[in-house]
């Protein structure tokens, strides 16, 4: 158990106020995306493939239901002997205890959960995120840089810039000086709120942190500046493929629509990497004499007699004789009664939609959600 | 439900079967788009809160215990619950049938001198039957009755019955007689409905008894002994049907499209459980025409589909038409292919434009791994 080569650690801890309604009795990474998944999987099947089996997941924020999906860890096949998933809330010991206050915060309350497993590298995920990425790859060009950080990069648009921490890189991917959400971005590499540091330069920049009383305890904000600062050896990761961060209703609902896309932007159906989940144990689907489906993507144990077209739907959902569902993502066990019409909205867990009742509009640029 | 331990026995090999268990035993023919013939019975034991529970394989283990694993989606796995695969398939004497071979029991031995002193009764259930049957209440009545054996029988049975079926008579709760379906088609459709309850007992004591009498069938010792035990029936009320026939097969397949049955089977309190996959959810595409089918995770539909079961990760593609069929998993129907009235097993690959028509009677069978 001791002494692992990088152990990751897995900021689940947010409220997602952005998402509004969605999270209110769920913290983000536990929110459904893409029909059966819920956006934490992303993170935990790339930590799989990636050869990282050990995963403190920091949660806080309404935790019961990340804390039930995520179990032992089975899911991800991270249940194994001596490693594997590991729920880090916060904890009071002797000298008392306190919420997780940012980022790094949350980080640096658990040093005693890495020092347990007192690995080379740790490496920081956010559990909002939707990607494949292979961090081993990540971790070998760290180890190659002999990097005391490495913060994987992307090119984002131009407009999106300020959105995110911009890396300003120097020869050799090397990172000279970091902006964390810019108003006049200089360049168009974002950070993807990815970082792999090597543990004893972590454990001592965190501990710093935390004594000093003006840092808002955020690795964007405070950590990476501090380390730049100090001249550490701090090196861009360039990632190329589909990421998003889903933080908002409008990133999300894009992001999954993204599935439905020709481009296939997003492959769910690649072997490659496969995205794990904690599958539910219900029949097929089944699709009545009445039914039309298209551009769509239907889970297990929906039971379908109206239209759907370019929906997603996941488990266990019902859809009524002449309802119709558009451009729109149903939660688990959302039952859409006969000739309602639903467009363009996202609707949350368990809700029942009552007959010939219309919700959204196709042609609106608002999202309707109703949780 | 302590005191109880539950069996699935290795039903004899199906001769109407053959392309489809040639390969696999009969557990684990794959039915209903994501299931296997097993799963029925294994939950219907699971859902009556059995947790000791042994499967006797047949000489083809690979894909029982691929499927079975530790038994964890059957809630199988933990500590206090107990999954066991026992041997079976042995000796079976040439061209007789044997139901209930007790042959797979003496072979088991250690399984059956290890289970606990509590236990009372053994469950023994069949593994080609499919139904969602309340077992609980077939124990209560057991124990109610004081009986030595309750065996578990469907009146009036509308499917297709081999020869070797017990068919019974019955009258007052009690098993009055006990034959062969081939002696007496033309009277029965009283069908054993492969599930009994047996005291631990009397079974072991049969057990002990096969070795100086020789009579390997334990229906056909129930039947020798009907009037020295007291054995009581119990009627099965809903959907159950055995799958001992390709016909069979089909007939079932199609009846899983009726929306009463479904219900029955898959939306009721007691669920039907099986190996889970990490598949994505089914892709539609713009040009997909479906209606009245199953259809699984992990597929991909481009076509037209009608009356059909598409299993888990198979591809249909464009201008494909299927009608009235049963698509295994990992099947791919390439471009402009009709099948009709068909049961295509796992990983078939049909190439462009084919045509594949059986009838409602004789359904055609594609063997597993076939490229046509």
């Amino acid at each position: 158990m001791n002494n692992q080569k990088c152990i990751a650690m897995l900021l689940a801890g947010g409220q997602g106020s952005r998402l509004k309604n969605l999270t209110v009795n769920n913290a983000k990474p536990g929110v459904m995306f893409g029909g059966k998944y819920r956006i934490i999987d992303f993170s935990l099947s790339n930590c799989f493939h990636s050869d990282i089996f050990t995963v403190g997941v920091l949660t806080q924020y309404k935790p019961l239901l990340l804390n039930r999906y995520i179990g032992n860890g089975s899911s991800w096949a991270l249940d194994k002997i001596d490693q594997g998933v590991y729920i880090l809330p916060p904890y009071v010991d002797k000298q008392g205890g306190n919420w997780y206050f940012g980022t790094a915060d949350a980080v640096y309350q658990n040093l005693a959960f890495m020092d347990m497993y007192n690995p080379e590298y740790v490496l920081i995920l956010s559990g909002d995120h939707i990607y494949k990425m292979d961090y081993a790859k990540m971790l070998k060009y760290t180890i190659e840089k002999d990097a005391d950080l490495t913060v994987s990069v992307m090119e984002v648009e131009w407009e999106e810039a300020s959105r995110f921490g911009i890396t300003n890189l120097g020869e050799d991917m090397r990172i000279v000086t970091f902006d964390e959400k810019p108003e006049k971005p200089k360049n168009n590499m974002a950070s993807m709120g990815i970082y792999i540091f090597r543990w004893s330069i972590l454990r001592e920049a965190l501990i710093r942190d935390a004594n000093d009383e003006s840092s808002d305890h955020d690795f964007g904000k405070n950590i990476i500046p501090m380390l730049l600062n100090e001249n550490k050896s701090i090196f861009a990761y360039l990632f190329e493929g589909y990421w998003r961060d889903v933080g908002t209703i409008e990133s999300y609902y894009k992001a999954n629509m993204d599935l439905l896309s020709d481009s296939k932007e997003f492959d769910l159906s690649s072997k490659e990497m496969r995205i794990y989940s904690n599958n539910r144990n219900s029949q097929p689907h089944y699709i009545g004499e009445c039914a039309n489906i298209d551009n769509s993507l239907i889970c297990d144990g929906c039971l379908i007699e109206g239209h759907v077209t370019h929906s997603i739907l996941s488990y266990d959902v019902t859809v009524g004789k002449n309802a119709v569902i558009k451009d729109s993502i149903l939660f688990n066990k959302v039952v859409v009664e006969e000739g309602a019409v639903i467009e363009k909205a996202i609707i949350g867990e368990n809700i029942r939609i009552e007959k010939n009742k219309k919700i959204g509009n196709e042609n609106s640029e608002e999202i309707i959600v109703i949780a | 439900m302590k005191h109880l331990v539950g069996i699935i026995i290795n039903s004899p090999k199906q001769k109407d079967l053959e392309l489809m268990v040639r390969h696999r035993s009969i557990h684990t023919v794959p039915i209903g788009g994501k299931y296997r013939l097993i799963d029925f019975s294994l939950s219907n034991i699971v859902n009556s809160g059995i947790s000791k529970i042994g499967v006797i394989g047949s000489y083809m283990y690979r894909s029982l215990v691929d499927h079975l694993g530790s038994g964890e989606e059957w809630n199988l796995s933990s500590k206090s619950n107990d999954l066991a695969i026992l041997h079976g398939g042995k000796n079976i004497k040439i061209g007789e049938i044997t139901r209930i071979n007790l042959q797979d029991f003496i072979d088991n031995e250690a399984f059956f001198t290890k289970v606990s002193s509590s236990v009372e009764d053994v469950v023994l259930c069949g593994c080609n039957i499919i139904c969602n049957f309340d077992l609980k209440e077939a124990i209560k009545f057991h124990r109610e009755n004081q009986a030595d054996i309750t065996m578990v029988h469907k009146e009036d049975y509308t499917g297709e019955l081999s020869d070797n079926e017990a068919v019974m008579e019955v009258m007052d709760h009690k098993v009055t007689k006990l034959g062969y379906s081939a002696d007496r088609r033309a009277q029965s459709h009283n069908v054993y409905a492969d599930m009994m309850i047996i005291k631990k007992e009397l079974l072991q004591n049969i057990i002990e008894d096969v070795k100086t009498t020789g009579e390997i069938d334990l229906l056909d010792v129930i039947t020798n002994n009907l009037e020295n035990l007291n054995i009581f029936a119990y009627p099965i009320e809903g959907y159950f049907k055995i799958i001992n026939s390709r016909k069979s097969y089909f007939d079932c397949s199609m009846e899983l499209l009726h929306a009463e049955i479904q219900r029955e089977i898959f939306h009721g309190e007691r669920k039907i459980y099986t190996k889970t996959k990490d598949n994505h959810p089914a892709i539609y595409s713009v040009n997909s025409k479906i209606k009245n089918s199953l259809v699984a995770s992990g597929t991909i539909i481009n076509g037209s589909v009608e009356n059909a079961i598409i299993s888990r990760e198979a591809i249909i593609e464009e201008g494909v038409k299927i009608k009235n069929s049963v698509i295994m998993q990992n099947c791919v129907i390439e471009k402009d292919t009709i099948i009709v009235n068909a049961i295509l097993d796992k990983y078939v690959r049909v190439t462009s434009g084919k045509v594949l028509v059986g009838t409602e009677k004789e359904p055609l069978m594609i063997r597993k791994d076939s490229v046509i």
